[in-house]
């Protein structure tokens, strides 16, 4: 079982007033959200958690291993990043070399690396692009690519930084069952997310950011329960709760259509 | 002739240069001028194309085989390209693309078009303060464009495309990186304002289907639906994989129609079909 | 300038050299270089090097500028190695070492030319660590250059300070993604080698991208306002006279050197 435990975090960009700062956070759940409004720092938490950028103060256990003692082979094989922007997470010549690169990271022998290579792509649906350079791909394209190069290493611990931007409806299913497949496989699987009504449909847990700090960590009908904070957070609650208050004045909690047409089909 | 209040599309077929698909197949289509146009589809499926065409990127400044006609009002983004391009304003889907490079600080970036405008001084310090609060964007009007989060880079995206109050608005799915009262916020305002035509590309249909006055539905580069979301929504092809609102959804598993399999895409007609099924 | 300009000073305190104009800098430049070519000396060559570094000293370090020195440095001591061994005017031995004689001729030519590369490194690295593309590009624009103009010579200027930006970026996605065990040279230069040929496609491609972005936006409309330069410039119009005045006076002096050398 994977758990990240972060205690007495500060971070501040040379060039920007923004603070970010966690006293505390323990994530141990197999699936986890992360939401917050624009500039919250989601993404500066994601960049601590792999060692990308170091906290002034403060400690990130992963696994009761301190983050900063872990070798560049360990850290990899532990957990892994999908950037929220796909395009700086690109830099090789070939859709494949893309992969590869990533795979040769960890692996040495040719036929599997040829063979992982083959799995990650066909697993986001990229197998009949492989040859095209990166930068042609359109954005949800890419997007799928940066989460191939991840799955191809498969670390124990997987962070999606907005996986879903631009990504069409199948696209968006496919990811979806993706991470509930490596969630049920014993990954961890921590996505930060805008969507409020996936969110509401696919994660128990639920921490929530606001001005570098954790301001709610629980499950989200908690969350969405309490309209003063998903207020005070920027948030909404989900497009299902919106519908039920404007249009029949409910504010009980719903996650998703099927959520409502149960919880009234009871009843008659 | 061109009509002067109507937007039209008459068989517009594109190919871009060194490739052999047809990324847009004959696509015949109308709308008035200064309504919201939602152009929807998955991968693929030729938005951004369309956009570009629209915007006259195509065939201005990219290559291609182009076929038919296009005309927006009585201007068509092939032949009177820089007068349309004074009264068009595009955001473009990577935000990182939209930066000038030439602006040290998210302020100077906003005041770059309105410099292109001739517009004085006095005049872009409310303009710049205007959009930057209307973006939420003010703590941010000093930082360099570089530095900003995703989210923050998108919003600044729109708002050097907004701060201009152009006639016409393509907007390549500007919101994919906001938050949700960000997204909600942005998409009240753009159904507040008044003469000017919008295209928008978005996979947010909830939102869509609450502004748009008009939907395209793009499968493989052909427009196979045009119409209201009511329309268009009720008429989707399930082999399209098109996601559906929630509306639509919710209205769908309880059974409130409109009649004639009529399903409610927004909160405006659910109000409405729920209100005659309890007084009939 | 209220909001875009007035709170500049809570982000970068104004520098001294915030109150020299760009063409000043490059005035500046151009001047120290023509100074090395006229005269000789290898002493006054020599404190032209460290009038130069000091300026790089005194402005903002970039690693960009480390780097070009370091590439530099490498040039001059195989340009002296070279040189000290091969020169056609060799004549008198400085020393030797198992047979190979190493003149004093040849020592002296190379780092006479290694002084005035030195020179034309440190000035252009002066003037490009110590003002941004958006300066460059406002003050051209404000004495009287067509804007267009104006970005073309941007974007060519800037096309190295890209790639380097785009290399970083690079370096981070290696990092988050990759073990890096770039400690040796070659381990670097291998680890670079793969990846050179996609960083330049992203930025050529990022350059049309940012021209189609720019028309799109309107940057060559006629109606165009006049960008107000983002800083009070001290005595711009005077240091442009008077440099320029010094530098063709220079030149002069060169070419005077030149031609008579065959009267
Ligand atoms: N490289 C940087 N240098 C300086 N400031 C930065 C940098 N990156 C981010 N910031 C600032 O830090 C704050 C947090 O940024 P972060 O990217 O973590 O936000 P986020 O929660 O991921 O937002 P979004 O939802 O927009 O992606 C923002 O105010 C941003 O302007
Ligand atoms: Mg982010």
């Amino acid at each position: 079982m994977t758990s990240i435990q972060i205690d007495g975090l500060k971070y501040q960009y040379p060039t920007s007033d923004f603070k970010l700062a966690i006293d505390q956070l323990t994530i141990t759940e197999n699936l986890v959200a992360i939401a917050g409004q624009n500039g919250a720092g989601k993404s500066t938490l994601f960049k601590l958690l792999t060692g990308l950028v170091h906290p002034q103060a403060g400690e990130i256990h992963i696994n009761h291993r301190d983050l900063a003692s872990l070798t560049p082979e360990d850290r990899l094989k532990t957990i892994g990043i999908v950037f929220q922007d796909p395009s700086s997470q690109l830099f090789n010549a070939t859709v494949e070399k893309e992969v590869a690169w990533s795979v040769l990271q960890v692996e040495t022998d040719a036929a599997v690396v040829a063979d992982t290579v083959n799995d990650a792509l066909a697993t986001v649906g990229l197998t009949e692009l492989k040859d095209k350079n990166p930068f042609d791909l359109s954005m949800p394209e890419k997007k799928l690519l940066s989460i191939a190069t991840v799955l191809a290493v498969n670390p124990q611990i997987y962070l999606f930084d907005e996986p879903m931007i631009s990504l069409d409806w199948p696209s968006q299913q496919l990811v979806t069952h993706l991470m509930q497949h490596l969630a049920e496989e014993k990954h961890q699987v921590i996505a930060i997310t805008h969507d409020m009504n996936w969110l509401a449909a696919t994660f128990a847990k639920v921490d929530v950011l606001a001005d570098g700090q954790v301001i709610f960590e629980g499950k989200p009908e908690t969350f969405f329960g309490d309209s003063a904070l998903t207020q005070k957070t920027g948030l909404m609650t989900p497009r299902i709760m919106q519908i039920a208050q404007e249009v029949f004045d409910d504010s009980r909690v719903y996650l998703t259509p099927e959520d409502y047409f149960e919880k009234h089909s009871e009843k008659r | 002739m061109a009509n002067i209040q109507q937007i039209s599309i008459t068989h517009l077929s594109f190919t871009y240069q060194h490739d052999t698909n047809t990324v847009l197949h004959d696509i015949n289509v109308s709308a008035p001028l200064n309504s919201i146009i939602g152009i929807i589809g998955n991968h693929n499926a030729g938005k951004t194309t369309l956009c570009r065409v629209l915007a006259g990127i195509i065939p201005n400044m990219m290559g291609g085989d182009l076929l038919g006609d296009v005309h927006i009002g009585n201007l068509s983004p092939t032949k009177d390209w820089s007068v349309l391009n004074r009264q068009t304003d595009f955001v473009l889907q990577d935000p990182n693309s939209q930066l000038s490079g030439l602006a040290d600080t998210v302020a100077d970036e906003i005041a770059f078009d309105l410099l292109n405008h001739g517009v004085d001084e006095t005049t872009i310090q409310r303009r710049v303060a205007d959009v930057a609060a209307q973006m939420q964007l003010t703590a941010q009007l000093q930082q360099s464009p570089s530095s900003l989060s995703g989210g923050q880079l998108q919003r600044l995206a729109i708002a050097t495309a907004i701060v201009t109050k152009p006639g016409i608005l393509i907007l390549d799915d500007p919101t994919s990186e906001m938050d949700p009262q960000g997204r909600a916020d942005f998409f009240n305002w753009l159904a507040t304002i008044k003469d000017t035509t919008i295209f928008i590309v978005s996979n947010e249909i909830d939102d869509l289907c609450e502004i748009a006055d008009r939907l395209w539905v793009l499968v493989d580069g052909e427009l196979v639906r045009k119409g209201t979301s009511l329309e268009v929504i009720n008429q989707l092809n399930p082999e399209w994989q098109i996601g559906t609102p929630k509306v639509y959804q919710l209205a769908k598993l309880m059974y409130w129609s409109l009649g004639a399999d009529l399903f409610p895409v927004n909160i405006n007609q659910l109000r409405g079909c729920v209100h005659d099924q309890h007084s009939n | 300038m209220e909001i875009r300009d007035n709170s500049l000073s809570n982000i970068a305190k104004i520098r001294w050299y915030n109150l020299i104009d760009p063409v000043t800098k490059l005035l500046v430049a151009l001047f120290l270089t023509m100074l090395s070519f006229v005269f000789t000396n290898l002493y006054f060559e020599v404190s032209l090097v460290l009038i130069s570094f000091v300026l790089l000293l005194l402005s903002r370090l970039s690693s960009a500028t480390i780097n070009a020195v370091y590439f530099c440095l490498f040039l001059i001591v195989t340009m002296i190695l070279i040189q000290g061994l091969f020169y056609s005017g060799n004549v008198h031995p400085l020393f030797s070492i198992m047979n190979i004689t190493f003149y004093r001729e040849g020592a002296l030519y190379a780092v006479t030319m290694s002084a005035r590369i030195l020179i034309i490194i440190f000035a252009i690295g002066f003037f490009m660590s110590t003002t941004t593309i958006s300066e460059n590009a406002k003050y051209l624009e404000a004495i009287g250059l067509p804007y267009k103009l104006v970005y073309l010579l941007m974007s060519v200027c800037y096309i190295l300070p890209q790639i380097q930006q785009n290399m970083k970026k690079i370096q981070f996605a290696e990092r988050a993604r990759g073990i890096n065990p770039q400690k040796t040279v070659a381990q670097k230069v291998r680890s670079i080698l793969p990846i050179l040929i996609p960083l330049i496609i992203k930025t050529f491609d990022q350059s049309i991208n940012r021209s189609i972005t720019l028309q799109l936006r309107g940057f060559d409309s006629p109606e165009r306002t006049l960008a107000t330069p983002k800083y009070h410039y001290v005595r711009a119009r005077f240091n442009h006279y008077l440099l320029s005045f010094l530098t063709i006076f220079l030149i002069g002096c060169k070419l005077w050197q030149i031609f008579s050398r065959f009267l």
